[in-house]
């Protein structure tokens, strides 16, 4: 049987090229100028629906239950984004697990959002006490994308000014979420309407005593200049007009775990290459599969120094092989022949520790004596083609391979090579090259077998 | 060769047809070239079977250079990969900005 057709849609960027945020786009970073554009607004923090999911034709309440809280990473089925709204706003449950009446009301109400009932649904839920086990960012995200952020921000900020400031004052888990969703509807509200919504909630933060509360409000409104240092990578990725040396600073000055580190593509757009080769040495901090495969599908979209790098180091390592595979099969045109990345990067064996001055003397040694390997070609049988290094340990011993492909001809051809060592030192010595292993001159080859040098 | 190597593997630059030839060849079947792992870890000599912790073909490499001339001891690259082969752990190498490719022009 054929799969269903998936669109994806979402009215997160109904706003375009006018939204506030655009003013950040840099052209090329990604595949696409529209892409160049979500970047800037804020993408991946925000939500797709899915037109022609098979979920969203379900109406068994049972099998309801069970899926309303899926993750749906690519994107929720639109038929079930506005029960999953009502039923993460409103969920209780029972010692026992079951549902409690207003969470099984949420779920049946299948009715769809309009932006005046979305607009009501936020103030009444903000004016609420009602607690929920559900709540998160996604219920905004999900409003979002079915109404448009200046619906959303509009309501949000009118039920604030219409909630008693003693509300406001306490650290409400409802209110904490809503404001985290602050920053990426400031920057993909209409440009027109930004500077009044951020003045309005300017006035209301600082009508805010001290607290959890306050700290965010400051974080989503000022950003790197909010008087508390953010430990979240997230917030970090939102910030606008900051020096790329900043966010390399914070962002290397957090500590993050595999509760704290997320694929946050924006870095790359306030921060540039740096920011990828934080993510090849950090990305094993993602545990599961779906945010590494995550991670190859944000980076994937772009365009920019390493990424080429990082998708290798994640096809021979992670836990998404096949899709970054994929990806470095999709793009011969990115992967940098000039850069090729680290090809082997064991971690950690359990030998006994070495002494690295050790292993640096007698590198020192091979330099100081003029017997190491050099790009520098003196005669054309030395023409250079590329250098390799291979280290290797075992228990107790040391071992370095420098290696120069050279040659001008099939004749000459070899691989010059210096070895260090606790066993052996640095005299070079070559191996030659098969000559059926190589080219003719007609430029005829075919494929060597696996495994044969 | 199939036709577009030149272009995909950036071999403009080549002086003669059988550079083009090679540098496509190793560029493409790099295994073609380069001997195996387990050879090169044998002729270290190593006391019993060694694993290896890091291979690499790009790296901040030090070449041999006159009076300018910098020490591996010197070098943070060489740094961290005798940090890697003394901890036996490969992700301590920092490849710097790779110079050992053949394109690049040095003085």
């Amino acid at each position: 049987m054929a799969k269903p057709t998936l669109v994806l849609h979402t009215q997160a960027f109904v706003n375009g090229a006018t939204a506030a945020g655009a003013k950040y786009v840099k052209a090329g970073i990604s595949d696409s100028p529209e892409t160049d554009l979500w970047l800037a607004l804020g993408w991946p923090r925000m939500r797709f629906l899915v037109d022609g999911h098979p979920d969203g034709q379900l109406t068994d309440l049972a099998v309801l239950k069970e899926k309303i809280f899926d993750s749906y990473d690519d994107g929720v089925p639109t038929e079930l984004a506005s029960r999953r709204i009502r039923t993460l706003t409103a969920f209780m449950c029972d010692s026992d697990g079951s549902w409690r009446d207003g969470a099984l009301k949420a779920l049946k109400d299948d009715s769809p959002f309009t932006p005046e009932s979305a607009a009501t649904f936020i103030r009444e839920n903000l004016a609420s006490k009602a607690e929920s086990m559900g709540l998160n960012n996604d219920v905004y995200a999900l409003l979002e994308a079915l109404v448009g952020p200046d619906v959303v921000l509009g309501a949000i900020v009118d039920a604030l000014e219409e909630a008693p400031l003693k509300r406001l004052e306490n650290d409400d888990r409802k209110l904490r979420w809503m404001v985290r969703w602050l920053s990426r509807l400031l920057l993909r509200v209409h440009v027109d309407r930004a500077p009044k919504l951020r003045a309005r909630l300017s006035t209301l933060s600082r009508s805010l005593s001290e607290g959890r509360l306050a700290d965010d409000f400051d974080q989503a409104l000022h950003g790197p200049k909010s008087q508390q240092k953010t430990s979240s990578l997230v917030d970090i990725s939102l910030w606008n007009d900051v020096p790329a040396a900043t966010v390399i600073k914070a962002v290397e000055g957090l500590q993050l775990t595999r509760y704290s580190f997320s694929p946050e593509p924006r870095l790359v757009l306030l921060a540039g290459e740096p920011i990828v080769a934080f993510y090849r040495k950090k990305w094993n901090l993602l545990h599961e599969a779906s945010d590494q495969r995550a991670l190859v599908a944000c980076f994937g979209r772009l365009r920019v120094p390493g990424i080429a790098a990082l998708m290798t180091e994640l096809a021979a390592k992670s836990k998404a092989k096949k899709q970054a595979q994929a990806w470095l099969d999709a793009h011969p045109e990115l992967v940098d022949v000039r850069h090729t990345p680290v090809a082997v990067a064991a971690p950690k064996i359990a030998f006994k520790p070495l002494d690295p001055q050790q292993i640096l003397a007698q590198l020192d040694a091979a330099v100081q004596g003029n017997d190491w390997a050099d790009f520098f070609e003196l005669n054309p049988e030395d023409c250079y083609h590329g250098m390799r290094l291979v280290a290797a340990r075992n228990a107790s011993d040391w071992g370095l391979v420098i290696e120069r492909l050279q040659g001008c001809d099939s004749d000459s051809a070899q691989v010059k090579r210096w070895r260090f060592g606790s066993k052996v030192r640095g005299r070079a010595s070559t191996t030659a090259m098969r000559r059926s292993r190589l080219p003719s001159t007609a430029m005829r080859w075919s494929a060597p077998k696996a495994g044969s040098p | 060769m199939k036709s577009g190597m030149v272009k995909k593997y950036d071999l403009g630059a080549c002086e003669t047809r059988w550079e083009t030839a090679f540098r496509a060849y190793a560029a493409h079947f790099p295994n073609g070239v380069w001997p195996g792992l387990g050879e090169v870890v044998t002729r270290l000599n190593l006391a019993s079977p060694g694993q290896v912790v890091v291979e690499s073909r790009a790296w901040e490499h030090v070449p041999l250079d006159g009076k300018k001339q910098i020490l591996p001891s010197q070098s943070k690259v060489f740094q961290s990969l005798a940090e890697a082969i003394a901890k036996a752990d490969g992700t301590l190498f920092e490849p710097g900005k790779p110079n050992t490719d053949w394109r690049i022009e040095r003085p």
